[in-house]
């Protein structure tokens, strides 16, 4: 086996593990109308990094502080000073970024890390990232499959979930920290600039196809896992940048999508100007 | 006498500085028919969500069944006016009623099949039963309003909270769901948020006017000197006066 393969296999198994959290968090994020909060988060969390390569420590770990520190942040400001949510989130976006951008100046050689920060780049994905990745796919689907009537009707109607006891308060804070922990293990594919395209558009692919919750997560989970082979493989056969090339090819899914979406919905309701003008 | 269901003394309610409800009494027996009436913005909603346990009173005392609202929640069924669900969510028309008693299930790997079969029955009774498969989001406003109303309906509540639930139901379906209501009043107390008083008033025993303060009459001790034209219509609109509607 030669060395290309050897990276193509490695990074394909990457491929695989993301598609999975991927398309779980992602239904969360589209369901929960996430999408901007972890679009927040995800580029917030270069704070992070920044500090620990600054101090010199493994970058992952400054980035799961950062992530943590964004949720509790944005929780207290929403509930404790009823700030509001939008605010609050741009506010921490740019001052993430603006911290990391600081620390990895103040250290030697950042040019290079900053760039596979933000755009991804699977070389630099390691196998302790692709243990990461596979518990928490174990851990995601294990939950999903014992808690999914939770799931679903905390999603649904929290007031009603609320009423029939459920810790919803709970619930909703377990969510972002799921999600915030699928971020950060899936910016070292996608980088953290492209990160809340591969959580959202899967996910709403799905969503178009699906009578259920549980469905659109098998979907998503199996649109997600599709575009990342196919964005992968292309970016090896052509030598394209592997995250930028995965969300173009996930953006082309999403609006293939919608096209058959729209196929099958004049298939089934067919004339409506033809039995209507007699 | 009667075992009262809803007990509020005194009860305030502020969603910021200014207060929205002001030291309401008021109490409700079992097996009452309700109407809550009052102007807009007047509280009527905020009211049921004390009652639900999902706002909590800043002054007075509120009991559902003599404890706190929020241990009350499981006995209560609640068709919500507005829902403030995402209107895209992927979910059956089967699986929002059965969310009525989904905390009686909550873990295993299907339904048990007496819930299914009561989903069914109660399905048929509000003739939805042809639609259990479809998405919820797809179906009409009427049809969303009677799946509402199946998912409070299911668990056979002891106190039945209706805000709203007509709005946009035809004139035909109105009148069978009212009649339901009247059905099941038998079993249940029912408190139903409503502005058409005079289609009500042949169904209820009680109306309550709220308009930050409240006020309780009996419908059938709502003074009535002019007896031998038109019963209700009279005591309507002495009521609507009194409510100053
Ligand atoms: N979440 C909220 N935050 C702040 N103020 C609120 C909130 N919800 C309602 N209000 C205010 O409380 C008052 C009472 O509102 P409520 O919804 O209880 O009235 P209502 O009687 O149900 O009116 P309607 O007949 O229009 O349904 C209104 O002045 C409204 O502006
Ligand atoms: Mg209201």
């Amino acid at each position: 086996m030669n060395h290309l393969t050897g990276i193509y296999l490695f990074s394909l198994t990457a491929a695989i593990l993301s598609g999975v959290a991927a398309g779980i968090t992602g239904t969360f994020v589209v369901t929960r109308r996430l999408a901007v909060m972890s679009g927040g988060l995800a580029h917030a969390v270069l704070g992070g990094i920044g500090l620990a390569v600054f101090l010199s420590f493994d970058p992952m770990w400054g980035a799961f502080a950062a992530a943590l520190l964004f949720v509790l942040v944005l929780v207290f400001a929403k509930n404790r000073m009823k700030e509001r949510e939008d605010t609050v989130i741009a506010s921490l976006w740019s001052l993430g970024m603006a911290l990391g951008i600081l620390f990895l100046s103040l250290t030697p050689g950042y040019t290079v890390d900053l760039i596979s920060y933000l755009f991804g780049n699977i070389l630099i994905v390691t196998p302790g990232n692709l243990w990461a990745l596979g518990i928490l796919d174990l851990i995601l689907t294990g939950a999903v499959l014992l808690f999914r009537r939770h799931i679903l009707y905390v999603s649904f109607d929290e007031e009603y979930a609320a009423m029939r006891g459920l810790p919803v308060n709970l619930m909703a804070f377990l969510f972002l920290a799921v999600i915030a922990v699928a971020i950060v293990l899936l910016t070292r594919i996608v980088g953290l600039v492209l990160v809340i395209a591969l959580l959202a558009l899967p996910a709403s692919a799905a969503n178009l196809f699906s009578k259920r919750l549980s469905s659109m997560m098998i979907l998503a989970a199996f649109f997600a896992v599709f575009f990342n082979i196919i964005g992968l493989t292309l970016a090896f056969a052509l030598n394209l940048p592997s995250g930028a090339t995965i969300i173009i090819v996930a953006s082309a899914g999403y609006g293939a999508a919608r096209w058959i979406k729209g196929l099958m919905k004049k298939r089934k309701s067919p004339g409506i100007t033809s039995s209507g003008a007699r | 006498m009667k075992k009262s269901v809803v007990e509020s003394r005194g009860v305030w309610f502020a969603y910021e500085e200014e207060y929205i409800l002001e030291e309401i009494t008021l109490s409700l027996e079992e097996n009452d028919f309700a109407a809550l009436v009052g102007p807009n913005g007047g509280g009527k909603t905020t009211f049921v969500k004390l009652l639900t346990g999902l706002l909590s009173p800043a002054k007075g005392d509120l009991s559902v069944f003599g404890i706190s609202p929020q241990k009350a929640g499981p006995r209560i069924g609640y068709v919500p006016q507005f829902s403030g669900f995402d209107p895209d969510f992927p979910i059956t028309v089967l699986d929002v009623t059965l969310q009525g008693i989904f905390h009686k299930n909550l873990l295993g790997p299907s339904w048990k099949k007496e819930y299914l079969k009561k989903a069914e029955e109660i399905m048929e009774k509000l003739e939805i039963v042809s639609l259990g498969k479809k998405r919820f989001s797809d179906l009409s406003g009427g049809q969303k309003q009677r799946t509402l109303l199946a998912r409070a309906l299911i668990s056979s509540p002891e106190l039945l909270i209706l805000d709203e639930p007509t709005s946009s139901v035809d004139i035909s379906v109105e009148e069978d769901i009212y009649d339901l209501l009247k059905e099941m009043n038998k079993q249940m107390t029912i408190l139903l948020v409503t502005h058409d008083m005079a289609f009500v008033s042949s169904y209820v025993n009680k109306v309550i006017c709220l308009n930050r303060r409240s006020a309780c009459h009996r419908l059938d001790e709502v003074a009535d000197d002019s007896e031998g034209f038109s019963p209700y219509g009279h005591k309507v609109t002495q009521i609507r006066h009194q409510c100053g509607l």
